[in-house]
């Protein structure tokens, strides 16, 4: 729980300040508690007075996972898309959702593009409207596993492939989370060495046969 | 589709002016422009650092206008 009071020219204004200060616009989501309604001296004359408002607010917010569920049914509802939320879990710090879809090929997109642009959308949505910082995870058809084992075999195929010819490959771009994957994959591998290149979205990995891209024989 | 209103639903709950949200959809024959207009405070919010929500937006629509085979295009005025 987390109180915080502010003060402003009516009861109003106050409000406003202090659900802006924490990052809050759905008022229902909070519990406000008027202090001090302010005078406003008349023409400027007398003893004006601002108005103080205390605002109650609960950080560990039970209805985040309704939230999500409001909002992402209602995005994929717009976007024309069938798709039911099949299981949410929540945890202290992630909102695990999984959808079921029997377009699911649409939802998740060319390697998982539309599904990522999906999952940042909605923790965008969901941070900016109820102010959680709570991590949130889509899934569908349990794709993350899939992909996940999909890349582990790539990178070890690839690796293999780099040690019989002797020469370096670089991958195509891939998000932090499937370059972390694959580094892990092949740390303990000490035929080859892995490393990030490029900058941003176009960031790739590259594998090299051990001790020719250090330099060092 | 409705295009303006799936754009208007994910950038209302992304800015803090949302009732300054005005989306403005010019149908062609084989694409659609949708044109965003926020205020000059929201415009990050839209666009994000690097262009990363302005993308995720337009992925969304995209994958949303797939089965029709239209192209939709965003564009975010200033």
């Amino acid at each position: 729980m987390k109180v915080i009071e502010a003060e402003g020219r009516t009861a109003d204004d106050a409000k406003k300040k202090a659900l802006a200060e924490l990052g809050i616009r759905d008022a229902s989501v909070v519990n406000i508690e008027v202090m001090d309604a302010g005078k406003s001296g008349i023409f400027g004359f007398g003893v004006s007075r601002p108005a103080k408002v205390r605002i109650y607010y609960n950080e560990n917010n039970e209805d985040v996972g309704d939230k999500v569920k409001e909002l992402l049914t209602g995005l994929l509802e717009k976007m024309g898309i069938d798709g039911q939320i099949q299981d949410l879990k929540e945890g202290e710090a992630k909102v695990y959702v999984e959808l079921v879809s029997s377009s699911s090929g649409l939802i998740i997109g060319k390697k998982g593009k539309t599904l990522e642009a999906l999952q940042f959308m909605i923790n965008l949505m969901i941070n900016n409207t109820t102010g959680s910082e709570k991590k949130i995870i889509l899934d569908i058809e349990s794709y993350r596993e899939k992909r996940e084992k999909i890349l582990r075999k790539m990178s070890r195929d690839l690796a293999h492939k780099v040690i019989r010819s002797g020469r370096p490959l670089t991958l195509e771009p891939m998000n932090p989370f499937e370059r972390r994957l694959i580094h892990l994959t092949l740390q303990n591998d000490r035929r080859v060495t892995t490393k990030s290149e490029g900058q941003g979205i176009y960031r790739k990995i590259k594998i090299s046969p051990a001790g020719k891209s250090s330099g060092k024989r | 589709m409705n295009y303006s209103e799936l754009v208007g639903y994910m950038v209302k709950a992304l800015v803090d002016n949302p009732e300054q949200v005005e989306i403005r959809e010019i149908e062609g024959e084989k694409s659609t422009i949708l044109e965003l207009k926020v205020t000059k405070e929201d415009i990050g919010k839209v666009i994000g650092k690097h262009g990363r929500i302005a993308r995720a937006i337009r992925t969304i629509i995209n994958a949303s206008a797939a089965k029709t085979g239209k192209r939709v295009v965003l564009e975010i005025l200033d």
